[in-house]
């Protein structure tokens, strides 16, 4: 055998160093968007969601009575765990090639992959990454793995302007479902969107805002929504829906949800009529057990104790 | 020459034929001793048993001694030594009741403190010894004591600090009494070399009983012979070491002044270095290593060495190289050694090696601190603040070559960061963890109890760090490897107990983010605990 040439010792050595000891991917890493940071959390009675929201029945009409389990804090929380169900389900596709460390590192970019997508047979997946200033553009896009030469096809493109701070900034991200799907790549829990769009502002830790618009496809027949959700320690969480978007035959609607720390809340459903009057409204005020507390129904009246209402009513 | 500090060497007796030049007129008898181990306070020695043994062999092959009347006791304690001395005062008398004429021989090389012999943590006062000797039945008798501060026993009586003894050269038949030999004086350590694989005073004895001695060329070496010749060369050797000069003395008090004959060297075989060898000195080494003779040649003069049948190498030092060569003894034969057999060679092929390479491992092991600091300040702030790292270590001695040794550690550490910036991410503060597993190779320059050292070492080095803030990616990992160089001192300042300082440079072989430099020192302080196994 012939003997290793000396100078090849110090490159032997580099090939068994190991690890992802780094500074500056830390920067990058956390320039992409947090899962924590864009959670939106329900109001929680321990009770868990239950039974059918006003929205579900469709009519607007029925509702429990002052006392009982409240339908509409149930409403809430269903658009709360839809919003997280998304967004969650973009941050799988970020997360599941930026688990590994980068695999190409320049002084303003970083490139996690290509790696084969483990939930896209046949794909591989990478995550490309630039940097200017505190400014981060980053794509997430697939390829046929079978040709050499076939087109990177970018699903995800998302940016992100840092402020001082640990993950401080505001950031956006846009989910192109049409074209994945237009190129057979399989987006989990996505398919039914046609496109998603999202924004989020964490400069500061009170409010930390997230919100997001889903297109469905127009086959489906789902109503197309706005979402925000406005979060802060000492206030209470805002929550707000607006649909459909697009006209596909269903009734407008808007949802205005708002709870404190303990669970307690209000909330406010409309259905409106095509012509934009008002079809129906309830205004539910619940307790730390999501027990109604007062209750509004436009054109029936009221109950309960109004004053009870937190936060407060106008 | 390196020369390493020999707490004691004692005795050996041999038995010789006195008065008369004729070996064969003694019924000789011998009792050899070798303690490498003296006592819990005293540092083991190298070469005291392996000096013994070979005086013990030169004696049987050319001293006329019978396999019977010798004894050959290593690592003894001091009643082993008397119970040996004991059986053989008995065969002595034995043969005086036959009418036999008796010398008895007696060797001792080992420790010796504060008037005794040190003898594996017993002693034995010189006084009661040199008592035993006075009163031994033999003729004659001849004490050789390899060990410190061994001119004490020639102290009371007649005893010289001299080249040499001032005899009649007439023979006589009637010689009676005792010789004492001493490796050094009173107030003088005798000392060890690596370099000769023995101690100066019995190496330097064994060479002039194979025949270097012999400046009469008559075919044999007298008592008075070895003594001279062992004296210059000894004298010679140790005048710059460390330790000093050590001188031996001797007392002479035998009746009838004659000399004694100790080897005869008409046996064939052994090697004659021709007279048209360049002069100078040479060393007959042995297949393990070890000098087995060192020979002075003069100009146009041959010179005949009694070496036992086996294979050598033969070396000679030059100013800048070495010149070696073969040779093999065979029994029966005269090999000659001339220059066409000799070859150019570096310093690096000295065939000799050394008792503890060629037989022994010394291992050491201990506990070390050490300060482990980045050069770079962006290195120390944002990715390894300075460490103390706390672990052991293993050492081998004299593992590869004489001196080198071969050493092994395992360190870890805790530490925090100072706090830093980066880029839009403020004041991030992370703690780090660290473990190391090292092996190095260094070269020892001994000077006494202190040594300095140099080598390099190649480490496996890990780190983990987590980061204080919630940060994505914010625990990390780093494996990789460390080359790096040391120097350092360490001091003997107990026997077996050393403490050594050691300053180290090495440099982290990992793709750290391009502008991080990653050059970093560890200034460490350790202490060992050594101890000797055979190989």
């Amino acid at each position: 055998m012939k003997p290793l040439p000396l100078a090849a010792l110090p490159v032997a050595l580099l090939l068994a160093a190991c690890g992802n000891y780094s500074n500056e991917d830390l920067i990058f890493y956390n320039a992409l968007p947090d899962r924590a940071q864009l959670t939106s959390h329900a109001p929680d009675s321990g009770t868990g969601a239950g039974g059918s929201s006003l929205l579900g029945r469709g009519s607007g009409t029925e509702s429990a009575g002052v006392g009982e389990h409240s339908t509409v804090y149930d409403d809430v929380g269903i658009w709360v765990l839809t919003a997280n169900g998304i967004v969650y389900s973009v941050l799988d596709l970020v997360e599941a090639v930026t688990r590994l460390p980068p695999t190409t590192r320049l002084a303003h970019e970083r490139i996690w992959g290509p790696a084969p997508a483990k939930n896209q047979p046949g794909f591989l997946v990478e995550l490309v990454m630039e940097r200017r200033e505190d400014h981060f553009d980053y794509r997430l896009e697939f390829r046929l793995q079978a040709q050499r030469n076939a087109p990177w096809i970018p699903v995800l493109v998302g940016d992100f302007v840092a402020s001082e701070g640990v993950r401080k900034g505001v950031g956006s991200f846009i989910l192109d479902s049409a074209i994945a799907r237009d190129n057979g790549i399989p987006l989990e829990n996505m398919n039914t969107l046609t496109r998603l769009s999202a924004g989020y502002d964490t400069r500061t830790s009170e409010p930390l805002t997230v919100s997001l618009t889903a297109v469905y496809l127009p086959s489906l027949h789902y109503p197309d929504f706005h979402y925000s959700d406005t979060e802060a320690a000492n206030a209470p969480t805002v929550m707000t829906v607006d649909g459909p978007l697009a006209d596909k035959g269903g009734l407008p609607f808007s949802i205005l949800g708002m709870w404190v720390g303990s669970g307690a809340g209000r909330a406010t459903l409309k259905t409106l009529s095509p012509d934009g009057t008002t079809r129906a409204e309830v205004t539910e005020c619940w307790d730390v057990k999501a027990l109604i507390l007062y209750q509004a129904l436009a054109g029936a009246g009221e109950a309960g104790t109004r004053s009870a209402c937190e936060p407060p009513l106008p | 020459m390196k020369a390493c500090l020999r707490g004691v060497g004692f005795g050996l007796v041999l038995m010789l034929g006195a008065g008369s030049l004729q070996a064969a007129e003694f019924h000789r008898f011998a009792v050899l001793a070798g303690n490498d181990d003296g006592s819990a306070q005293t540092r083991s020695l190298r070469y005291a048993r392996e000096d013994a043994r070979k005086l013990h062999a030169i004696l049987l092959r050319l001293g006329g001694l019978r396999p019977d009347d010798a004894a050959l006791v290593l690592d003894g304690r001091a009643e082993d030594f008397l119970a040996a001395l004991g059986a053989m005062e008995r065969r002595v008398r034995d043969a005086s009741l036959r009418g036999e004429r008796t010398a008895l021989f007696v060797y001792y090389s080992g420790h010796a403190r504060d008037g005794a012999l040190l003898m594996n943590g017993s002693e034995l006062p010189f006084a009661s010894l040199k008592s035993r000797l006075t009163q031994s039945p033999a003729d004659v008798r001849i004490a050789v004591f390899d060990a410190c501060r061994s001119g004490g026993l020639t102290r009371s009586k007649g005893a010289r600090r001299a080249p040499s003894f001032e005899i009649e050269a007439t023979p006589s038949r009637d010689a009676k009494g005792l010789v004492i030999l001493t490796s050094s004086a009173a107030d003088e350590d005798s000392q060890e070399s690596d370099e000769i694989g023995g101690s100066y005073f019995s190496h330097h004895l064994a060479s002039g009983l194979l025949g270097d001695a012999d400046r009469s060329g008559d075919g044999r070496v007298s008592l008075s012979e070895a003594y001279a010749y062992a004296y210059d060369r000894t004298v010679a050797d140790t005048a710059e070491s460390a330790a000093g000069a050590q001188h031996p003395t001797f007392s002479y008090d035998l009746a009838g002044n004659g000399d004694v004959v100790m080897t005869d060297l008409q046996r064939p075989e052994g090697v004659v270095l021709a007279a048209g060898m360049a002069p100078g000195l040479y060393y007959l080494v042995d297949g393990r290593g070890l000098v087995a003779a060192e020979v002075f040649k003069p100009a146009q003069t041959a010179r005949k060495i009694a070496l036992a049948p086996g294979r050598y190498r033969v070396k000679k030092r030059l100013v800048d190289h070495l010149r070696v060569g073969e040779l093999e003894v065979v029994s029966g034969r005269t090999e000659t050694l001339d220059e066409t057999r000799l070859r150019d060679a570096p310093f690096s092929d000295d065939p000799v090696k050394g008792l503890s390479l060629a037989g022994s491992v010394r291992w050491s092991v201990g506990p070390v601190a050490s300060y482990q600091y980045f050069f770079a300040p962006l290195a120390r702030s944002g990715y390894f603040p300075p460490t103390a790292l706390f672990g052991a270590e293993l050492g081998i001695e004299n593992f590869l070559r004489r001196s080198w040794d071969l050493g092994f550690d395992l360190g870890g550490g805790l530490a925090r960061s100072p706090g830093f910036d980066l880029g839009p991410l403020k004041g991030l503060t992370f703690s780090t963890r660290q473990l190391t597993l090292g092996g190095s190779i260094s070269v020892r320059f001994p000077l006494g109890t202190v040594s300095p050292f140099v080598g390099g070492r190649l480490a496996y080095v890990t780190v983990h760090r987590a980061f204080d803030q919630p940060l994505r990616d914010g625990t990390q990992d780093l494996a990789a490897f460390t080359p790096g160089l040391f120097a350092g001192v360490s001091w003997e300042f107990l026997p077996a107990w050393a403490l050594a300082v050691r300053a180290r440079v090495h440099y982290l072989v990992y793709p750290l983010d391009g502008s991080a430099a990653t050059a970093y020192s560890e200034l460490g302080a350790l202490v060992t605990y050594s101890w000797e196994s055979p190989r």
